[in-house]
């Protein structure tokens, strides 16, 4: 890794059938670093957080992320099965032992919910619970796509007192979010 | 040395300019020996001892069968070439040389039933050459409409070069098995094209149609891909300047 | 690995539609079947397995219908990738456990319809032992053409795939025949097998390959 540097993008650019999305885009984080993708609608953001998630591959230029590190990421779609229970999906996720997890569980006021099907639950209810796999986390690298979308406000101040916590145990953010998540992150317009 | 030559085949703008410049003597001189291959086979080469006037139809027939598999051999190099090397030329060739490929299977399918009519008293048989074309032709609109569905030309274009290959492996095993099948029952008594048994003077306007046939398929082949490299580049200066 | 196999597994024993009802469907057109013909013995006899192969082809060809499409719209399969889960060993899982939910059961109803036309206990076995086999080979080579036509949910890529096992029909004609005239089956039974290997470790790298093209 150069210097102590976990993510760093050099020159990334994308495009669909010969258009370009976005390109020359530049940036580096370090350890307790956080990097704030902003954007209008269709910039690119959720394909630049796929890029670095690994999931997509850009049409130029290069990720670096140091291969041991490990991720996590929350997008748009919410990766829990709607036939299976709240308390099911997490246990297949294999984090429902971990001990923070009823704490977590009790905060976000899932705590009754444990039972219900996912196809149950509200559309907030339903990213919170995706939430879940981040708060339970023990990842180096967060990424999160626009992550405020669907909860009220006390979840939102949760949730970002939470990443502020996760920075100074030196941890690493990217997000995407139109709301101002006051991080003190580094900026990356699109 | 190698590599520089290679690079610059793969350029679709030295293909295009250099499609251009042989497309008419490609085109015109395929014509003319067709059409005289067509009259000598039709009008002039004896008449066939056992079937009579009907065998003509395979003036028509095994040209477009055997274009059609040159075509399908030319669709699996082309991806096994654009799969390994990403030579985004090969890429075109396929997509444009499916609904050709297409077109002339299905050409080849309907002579050949016709054919059979008046030699075998039926439209259809179950053995390993006819069973084969049938399956190229479902494997040529596979090809098709799998590109046709998407949005992304990029990733359509790997996916109908992963299918083809894969066809193309398949197409021999289906004409073994089929062979192999049909050995428990009545075998064909009569083989489609018996090249080696037939008679000169109806060999020679036969070879005429089958390689001035392919060479007409080619010419349009090359129109294809020229057509397909304007659609796809659109965006390029060189292309720009054209028009 | 046998935590993925864990989950997976669970994952579809829970979805009971998709499993259970391809088994019944099979049962139905078995049952079905002598309904439509006279009913006399050796009338049955004749296309006996053809319904039985052709009815088992058929129900697995729809049965892989979601079998990628329900993960990659939840986006289950992008954590796959994020957690560098390979994503060849899921392929292989799921359709793994496809074949346990449904092939196996298709292939133990395949013995017991097999013992009840012909009442002989042995070729009966071997039935229900190929018709494993075999039900493993169609699970992949359909799972391969759902993967194509992956972000259409269509039916159309595993339609184009059945010529690919055109020939996988023809060699159970031929056993078929070779057991009831008592001929040497072996080599057609090592045949199967030996496709079915080959089969087996090509298709998830082929899979995921093509899966990985979609997320792109």
């Amino acid at each position: 890794m150069r210097n102590d540097y976990v993510l760093a993008a050099n020159n990334i650019g994308y495009s669909i059938n010969n258009t370009k999305l976005f390109q020359n885009i530049n940036f580096e984080a370090k350890k307790g670093e956080s990097i704030h993708i902003k954007g209008s609608n269709g910039s690119g953001k959720t394909t630049l957080l796929r890029i670095i998630a690994g999931i997509c591959s850009s049409s130029n230029g290069e990720i670096i992320i140091d291969e041991e590190i490990s991720k996590v990421m929350v997008g748009h779609s919410n990766a829990l099965k709607d036939y299976l229970t709240l308390k099911e999906n997490i246990l297949m996720d294999g984090s429902f032992d971990i001990k923070d997890t009823n704490l977590f569980l009790e905060s976000l006021n899932l705590k009754n919910k444990l039972e219900l099907k996912i196809g149950n639950l509200s559309f907030g209810q339903r990213k919170k619970a995706s939430l879940l796999k981040v708060f339970n986390n023990n990842s180096d690298l967060i990424i999160l796509d626009e992550p405020c979308v669907g909860l009220d406000a006390k979840t939102q101040s949760y949730l970002i007192e939470f990443l502020k916590k996760e920075l100074t145990k030196d941890k690493t953010i990217v997000y995407s979010s139109h709301i101002d998540m006051d991080l003190d992150s580094i900026e990356v317009y699109l | 040395m190698f590599k520089k030559f290679f690079h610059q085949f793969a350029s679709p703008k030295t293909f295009y300019f250099v499609s251009q410049k042989i497309f008419p003597y490609l085109f015109w001189l395929s014509i003319v020996s067709l059409i005289i291959g067509l009259i000598w086979g039709i009008l002039y080469a004896p008449v066939d001892k056992v079937q009579g006037n009907s065998y003509r139809i395979i003036y028509m027939h095994v040209p477009a069968s055997f274009a059609a598999q040159s075509l399908y051999m030319m669709i699996a190099v082309a991806s096994f070439i654009f799969l390994i090397w990403k030579v985004k030329l090969a890429a075109y060739v396929v997509k444009s040389v499916s609904l050709i490929g297409a077109s002339v299977t299905f050409l080849a399918l309907i002579s050949g039933s016709i054919w059979g009519v008046p030699t075998w008293g039926t439209w259809w048989q179950w053995d390993a050459r006819i069973t084969s074309t049938l399956i190229l032709f479902i494997m040529y609109l596979g090809l098709i409409s799998l590109h046709n569905s998407f949005n992304n030309l990029d990733k359509a274009d790997k996916f109908i070069s992963v299918l083809a290959l894969v066809g193309f492996i398949n197409i021999p095993i289906i004409k073994m098995s089929v062979n192999w099948w049909s050995t428990l029952h009545q075998p064909a008594s009569i083989t489609l094209s018996s090249k080696p048994s037939i008679d000169l003077a109806m060999l020679y306007p036969l070879m005429i149609c089958i390689f001035s046939f392919l060479g007409l398929i080619i010419a349009i082949v090359l129109r294809a891909i020229q057509y397909e490299i304007l659609l796809r580049e659109k965006n390029k200066k060189w292309i720009q300047s054209i028009s | 690995m046998k935590g993925l196999l864990q989950i997976e597994l669970f994952k579809l024993f829970k979805k009971i539609r998709s499993w259970l009802g391809p088994v019944l469907i099979f049962t139905l057109i078995i049952i079905a079947y002598p309904l439509t013909v006279e009913y006399s013995t050796s009338e049955l006899a004749k296309s006996f397995y053809s319904i039985l192969w052709l009815g088992a082809l058929m129900t697995i060809m729809f049965s892989t219908e979601d079998i990628f499409l329900e993960d990659y719209l939840d986006g289950t399969m992008d954590q796959y990738i994020v957690n560098n889960i390979s994503l060849p060993l899921i392929v292989f899982i799921k359709i793994f456990v496809y074949w346990l939910l449904i092939g196996v059961p298709i292939g133990i109803l395949s013995f017991i319809f097999a013992i009840v036309f012909t009442s002989n206990f042995e070729s009966s076995l071997l039935i229900g032992l190929i018709s494993l086999v075999v039900n493993y080979i169609y699970f992949a080579v359909f799972s391969f053409g759902n993967s194509l036509s992956l972000n259409k949910g269509s039916l159309l890529s595993s339609l184009v795939c059945l010529p690919l096992v055109l020939p996988i029909l023809i060699t159970l004609g031929k056993f078929i025949t070779a057991l009831e005239y008592a001929l040497n089956f072996y080599s057609y039974i090592i045949l199967l097998l030996g496709v079915l290997s080959i089969i087996i470790t090509i298709i998830p790298f082929l899979i995921s390959f093509i899966l990985k093209a979609h997320l792109d």
